[in-house]
């Protein structure tokens, strides 16, 4: 707990400066790393394509595939696909993705920012007369933020499709009845809420990650320790933020 | 003579302990000052507060006729393009060419067009002593002394009026080491630049620099020419001074 308040102080720096940076770009566009900010959104964005399609697909057959095998006790295999459908955009694609990014982009973030802090780069930025904060922080925060829900709705649809193979293999559930049952069970506000949820967990992900990086000392043990701290504080973070979410909108069901 | 930079009463407290406990000394325009102290003297930390990374608890720098620290950020911003800083390793961006990161600070501060800045880029790299060839290779793939030339010359981009180094000669051979200080001694006197550098190369301090500054216990015990400082009856110099002299005798095998 101490040690929780120690590092508040840190925090809020950390978190006032990103919030000048964003000020600051909203103020005068121009200022944004356009060119960085593209690289990130192909690193973080285009490149997870393949890992997050390969997850969720799998997710969606086996979650299919279990409980279909309960539904069919009981007669009702219709019902898969609204199972299927709502917990995967409601719950699965969103945390899933979000866990994917933690691991992969968080702990890139934290490598790359905590080697560039024991090699001098960030100082080397600051006597340049340029912000760390404009030149690392935004592009990284601003192109998790932007990819993070494409790939969630991108994992929405893969995970379903999924199932819908599942569906048609197991239960005897057309690929046309499937849609038709979708079209008229999975609500578009669950959809949205899913999709929502994910530029949330995007930031948290890249504050979490790029203050790690930040915190590197000049070792190299020191960056092992902050990608792992990276890692597990963004998991933590985003089951504590999907939580909170379920709470204040539990309406979406 | 006007000095460039001034450290007045400047206290430094990190970790609990007065690493600085009023360092009072001044750097005059077209000089070449060195800092020199043992290790743990605070030179490298007296060098960032001087280049605005780290703010002293206390006291005032006087650079470029500004007071740094009470500088806003945009003017510091805009002092930064006045001066440039050599790190120990470098700290090229490792993401990017040599050129490109010479061009850097091009790109950030000035509206130059892109052929006349590949220009400034080619000449910096040529002044720093580099060939041309190296331009397009990433700082991974250049041996030490070549990154502390590519840092150089990104430090000489913008037509800085005083240059700060960091151990400028670390971890070069003793051959690169001579050439990059006559290299630095040039740059220097052709191009009226002042600078201050941190040094623990004795043959650096002989060769090229006007005059070195002594941090000991928090404090500047003793400045002047080398000669002079070399002769200065304090316990902590004579030993510094004469590591050297018995090291000469023995490789000379004298």
């Amino acid at each position: 707990m101490s040690e929780a308040v120690g590092v508040l102080p840190d925090w809020l720096n950390f978190l006032g400066r990103v919030g000048a940076a964003l000020w600051q770009v909203l103020r005068r566009p121009a200022s944004l790393r356009g060119r960085e900010t593209v690289v990130q959104l192909e690193a973080v964005g285009l490149r997870a394509v393949p890992i997050v399609a390969l997850m969720t697909f799998l997710i969606g057959v086996v979650f299919a595939y279990l409980l279909g095998i309960q539904i069919e006790k009981y007669g009702a295999n219709i019902f898969i696909v609204d199972g299927v459908s709502m917990a995967m955009a409601r719950e699965l694609s969103p945390l899933l993705v979000a866990i994917l990014m933690a691991g992969r982009s968080g702990a890139a973030f934290t490598a790359q920012i905590g080697a560039m802090k024991v090699t001098e780069e960030i100082d080397a930025i600051t006597t340049l007369g340029l912000s760390p904060m404009q030149v690392l922080v935004l592009p990284r925060l601003i192109a998790i933020v932007i990819a993070m829900p494409l790939l969630t709705f991108f994992g929405d649809v893969v995970g379903i499709a999924g199932s819908a193979g599942v569906a048609a293999s197991q239960l005897d559930i057309t690929l046309v009845t499937f849609v038709n049952r979708l079209k008229d069970v999975l609500p578009l506000d669950m959809v949205v809420y899913g999709l929502y949820k994910a530029p949330v967990f995007a930031a948290a992900i890249a504050l979490i990650a790029c203050r790690n990086g930040f915190a590197v000392s000049r070792d190299a043990r020191s960056i092992g320790e902050r990608t792992t701290s990276t890692v597990v504080s963004s998991l933590v973070a985003v089951i504590l933020i999907n939580a909170l979410f379920a709470i204040l909108h539990p309406e979406a069901t | 003579m006007s000095a460039v930079l001034e450290l007045e009463g400047v206290r430094t407290r990190l970790a609990g302990q007065w690493l600085h406990d009023g360092v009072n000394f001044r750097v005059n325009k077209g000089e070449v000052v060195a800092l020199i102290g043992g290790s743990g003297s605070g030179k490298t930390v007296l060098l960032r507060e001087c280049v605005g990374l780290l703010r002293p608890t206390s006291g005032r720098i006087q650079l470029l006729w500004q007071d740094l620290w009470s500088l806003s950020p945009e003017d510091l911003n805009r002092l930064r393009q006045r001066f440039g800083m050599l790190f120990q390793e470098g700290a090229l961006f490792s993401s990017l060419t040599v050129a490109e990161n010479v061009a850097a600070p091009l790109r950030e501060h000035t509206d130059l067009p892109a052929r006349l800045r590949d220009q400034v880029v080619a000449l910096d790299i040529r002044l720093a002593g580099l060939p041309l060839d190296a331009a397009g290779k990433r700082p991974a793939e250049l041996s030490g002394g070549m990154k502390k030339r590519a840092a150089l010359a990104r430090a000489l981009a913008l037509q800085p009026e005083m240059l700060f180094l960091d151990e400028p000669t670390s971890g070069l051979d003793p051959i690169s080491a001579r050439e990059f200080d006559r290299l630095l001694r040039t740059l220097c006197d052709s191009l009226g630049l002042t600078a201050l550098l941190t040094s623990h190369d004795l043959d650096t301090l002989w060769g090229m620099v006007d005059r070195v500054v002594v941090l000991n216990d928090g404090k500047v015990i003793a400045e002047g020419p080398v000669a002079e400082v070399a002769k200065v009856d304090q316990p902590w110099i004579q030993s510094y001074f004469s590591a050297r002299t018995s090291s000469k005798g023995a490789t000379n095998g004298i």
